[in-house]
């Protein structure tokens, strides 16, 4: 998991704030989750998803977002 | 689950959106090519925000392959271009940079490329940036 650094946490969710990550840290995809999400496809593109795994496009843009510092949240364990 | 890159994490991205053109049911006819490139800005933009200089000629390359070469590869280069954030949403240096290697190397390729794009960068000034 990528080290939480700096400061500021904001979030008051279901998750543990963790702060902001550096930019270019690797970053663990099975633990982390931000907030707004941003994986929303196009409904136009959605006729397309038969055949995309949406996976790792909602994967890529939440880690770019996690990597340029935007708000790392990681769920509560069960 | 081992870390991984965000570079890896944006090939991989890459590649599901390769993968569902390829494996679309139907006949795919070009402007749901266009649609999926308009879909890939986000995608861009975050590569660009992550100083990623990812290779367009190549990306075009394999839309066009995928697509059964349906929409005359320049003309897919051209629409990738059109979806990168210009330089007014840009933050840093190194973002703009990125945009710069991204670009020199498409300009080395197809010249005038840079100018068309900096006429629609300009008009995006001129316009509602917003939107």
């Amino acid at each position: 998991m990528a080290n939480s650094r700096g400061s500021d946490p904001q979030y008051n969710g279901d998750g543990e704030a963790l702060g902001r990550i550096e930019p270019g840290t690797d970053v663990d995809l099975a633990r982390a989750e931000i907030s707004p999400p941003s994986d929303r496809f196009s409904l136009q593109v959605q006729t397309l998803l038969r055949g995309v795994n949406p996976k790792p496009v909602s994967d890529f843009r939440r880690a770019s977002e996690i990597a340029a510092g935007k708000m790392l949240v990681v769920p509560k364990a069960a | 689950m081992k870390p991984k890159s965000v570079t890896e994490l944006f090939n991989e991205a890459m590649d599901a959106w390769i993968a569902g053109i390829e494996s679309y049911p139907g006949e795919i006819y070009p402007e749901l090519v266009y649609a999926v490139i308009r879909e890939m800005r986000i995608d861009f933009y975050c590569a660009v925000s992550c100083n990623i200089a990812f290779d367009v000629l190549e990306l075009a390359d394999r839309i066009g392959l995928a697509s059964k070469y349906l929409v005359p590869e320049k003309e897919l280069v051209f629409n990738i271009l059109a979806q990168l954030p210009a330089p007014q949403e840009l933050k840093t240096e190194d973002q703009f940079y990125t945009i710069a290697q991204i670009v020199d190397k498409v300009e080395a390729v197809y010249p005038g490329a840079l100018a068309r794009l900096e006429r629609r960068w300009q008009g995006k000034v001129g316009h509602n940036h917003a939107a």
